[in-house]
């Protein structure tokens, strides 16, 4: 039965109508995700809109095209101007754009693009096989698991980008957890540093941060720059770089499983999957000290990663009607739009739905590869304009990013002052890495510590005695330790005798 | 590595200021919200607060390391006469003036396509990044090109 389903999946997707529009929604997924502010999230929600009238299989291709178009060609940007088109690419960027500043720029891309298009390829395999396996464990998650996951998240991605001095990534990321607390509380609607403002009550967005911390300092920087520098770009030697993945297939691998497993997790998202699998990829190498100068495994293991996510956070979305990610909430918008019902009883109305979605991820896999590859030829030229031009042009392009979310010149403005925010964080070393993720995941720390202590009457027990938050915990507690040099003060202590 | 130590004693001031005003805006919340504590809105800003608080004195113990107050006092001056008045500091503020008046008046007064034009040839010409005309045609074509991208291609409505 399954075989049938596949091979209806292929015909359909093999139809001229369908392949032109996987081959149109997965370039302009590219071009979104490519833009700085121009989320999945936002791609897929603006198709979806346009999907209205399609033929079911029109309408589920090119929403999966869009999405993992989106999610890929975030590297694009991430790399070329150091610049993650989407929060997912944010980790790309690490090693990415000191390869692109040592002109092997085309060599980074044809490396992330290749490892996403591995990474979606493998999430694949694993939706049409794990998702009524794994979906059982995502489903013993309660709020003490989310709560220490965002912690562990926030922990994790400030180890990564402080730049040598650990409490400076974790300080960035508790000032992003405050941020995530303006506006109403999920728990007790009750506003939070809004200060009787209607735009700060319904929260600080993310899309605008995100283009304010990681684009305006990027555009400032170039304003003083005395020459514009034009990187020199080898040329794609596509052997080297199949050669390259070859020896980085063990990163691959692992980078992948961990996106499906970070995807599969409900509400932590494709940037997640990135940075675990970069710290993964990182903490395994023999030479950690070359990641962030420009080492090839770290972008090939961030953008596995974080196109992985792309299946994995379709599993939940299948067999729990729980999103795994932000653009997967909104997919599961378009799949009930669209006459699906995700959720437990998916598998009994529409059997074939699953099999639909592999195929579909796959040939967008494809689709994205072949026109991430032509793409690039005219991104890498970006590089070649003068950034004086370029960079005023990229700025309008983040206000009208910032502005898309909800129509609201408040978010354009919210842009500009994280802009500043994220100068000063660079002149004062301060990562802006987990201070993003602290935005990201600070709504889910909160409601989820609350709820877990409402449940227990105000008891921390719980949370020592459940399997996974004790796993959790002691990953926690071994970060602190080793990151603040306990570790080796008590080897001192032991050596002395 | 340039040291940045005395950057790290700033920080660590203004950081610490704000943690202590969060954990003082967590228990006015608790307060208002008339809720047990571990139940209050107040409860994850206190928190956070004061760990911002703890690491900021963190933060601060390792500025003074290798020198102490005076040696920062010394370094933050001549950041201050080297830097802050240098012209590349002067072109970027001016840059950021530009894009602030964007943001905040050109877009609330005029059309988005005319603000966007004007700032695009404001912050170009400012930057000197080419000719005068090369710059009004680079802006011209931009806009153009956005406009037809985003509201004839996406459908989407700009500011």
């Amino acid at each position: 039965m399954a075989v049938q389903y596949l091979m209806e999946a292929i015909s359909a997707v093999l139809l001229p109508m369908n392949l032109l529009i996987l081959l149109l929604s997965t370039f302009s997924g590219l071009v979104m995700g490519m833009l700085p502010g121009l989320s999945a999230t936002m791609a897929i929600a603006l198709l979806t809109g346009l999907t209205y009238g399609f033929p079911r299989d029109a309408a589920l291709i090119s929403l999966i095209g869009v999405y993992v178009g989106s999610i890929s060609g975030g590297c694009q940007s991430a790399i070329l101007l150091n610049i993650p088109g989407t929060p997912a690419s944010a980790a790309t960027a690490l090693d990415g754009f000191p390869m692109a500043n040592r002109g092997e720029g085309g060599q980074a891309i044809f490396l992330a693009t290749t490892a996403s298009f591995f990474g979606t390829f493998i999430s694949v395999v694993c939706v049409l096989t794990l998702t009524p396996l794994l979906s059982g464990f995502a489903l013993q998650f309660i709020s003490w698991e989310f709560f220490l996951l965002a912690i562990f998240g926030i922990m994790i991605c400030g180890s990564l980008t402080s730049n040598g001095n650990v409490l400076k990534g974790w300080m960035a990321g508790i000032l992003g957890l405050l941020v995530s607390q303006i506006g109403m509380d999920t728990v007790n609607t009750y506003p939070r540093f809004s200060y009787g403002n209607v735009n700060l009550m319904s929260g600080i967005q993310l899309i605008p941060v995100m283009i304010g911390l990681f684009g305006f300092p990027e555009i400032i920087r170039a304003f003083t720059q005395v020459d514009s520098k034009v990187m020199k770009m080898t040329p794609l030697k596509i052997i080297e770089g199949f050669k390259m993945i070859r020896k980085n297939s063990v990163a691959i691998l692992r980078s992948s499983f961990i996106g499906v497993g970070v995807g599969i997790i409900p509400g932590v998202g494709e940037d997640v999957g990135g940075w675990l699998s970069y710290w993964a990829t990182k903490s395994a190498n023999k030479d950690p000290d070359s990641y962030g100068k420009g080492n090839p495994t770290g972008v090939i293991s961030a953008e596995a990663g974080n196109n992985a996510c792309v299946g994995g956070a379709i599993i939940p979305v299948m067999s729990l009607a729980v999103p795994g990610s932000a653009p997967a909430a909104v997919l599961l918008a378009a799949f009930l739009m669209h006459g699906y019902r995700p959720g437990p009883l998916l598998l009994i109305e529409s059997p074939e739905f699953v099999y639909r979605i592999g195929i579909y991820l796959t040939f967008a896999a494809f689709a994205m590869w072949i026109l991430a590859m032509l793409v690039s030829r005219f991104t890498v030229k970006i590089l070649a304009v003068n950034k004086k031009i370029l960079m005023p042009i990229i700025y309008v392009l983040c206000v009208i990013g910032a502005f898309l979310i909800n129509h609201l010149m408040f978010d354009v403005q919210v842009m500009f002052v994280f802009g500043l925010m994220g100068i000063l964080l660079r002149a004062v070393d301060f990562p802006s890495a987990p201070f993003l993720l602290g935005v990201i995941l600070g709504p889910m720390a909160d409601s989820n510590i609350r709820r877990a202590l409402i449940i227990s009457d105000g008891s921390f027990a719980p949370m020592f005695e459940r399997p996974i938050s004790l796993v959790f915990l002691v990953i926690i507690g071994f970060m602190i330790l080793s990151q603040t040099g306990v570790f080796q003060t008590l080897k001192k202590m032991v050596g002395r005798g | 590595m340039e040291s940045k130590k005395h950057f790290d004693l700033l920080a660590s001031f203004v950081l610490g200021l704000i943690g202590l005003y969060v954990v003082v805006a967590g228990f006015l919340i608790y307060r208002d919200a008339g809720e047990v504590f571990y139940v209050s809105p107040g409860l994850f800003p206190v928190v956070l607060g004061f760990l911002l608080v703890f690491c900021s004195i963190l933060l601060l113990r390792s500025s003074l390391k290798d020198g102490g107050w005076a040696q920062r006092k010394v370094e933050l001056g001549a950041w201050w006469n080297e830097k802050v008045r240098s012209r590349n500091m002067v072109v970027s503020l001016g840059g950021i003036g530009i894009m602030f008046v964007y943001t905040f008046w050109l877009m609330r007064l005029l059309p988005f396509w005319v603000a966007s034009f004007v700032f695009l040839i404001a912050l170009m010409f400012y930057l000197k990044s080419t000719s005068l005309i090369r710059l009004t045609l680079i802006s011209a074509l931009t806009i153009a090109a956005i406009l037809f991208l985003f509201q004839v291609g996406f459908g989407v409505p700009l500011p």
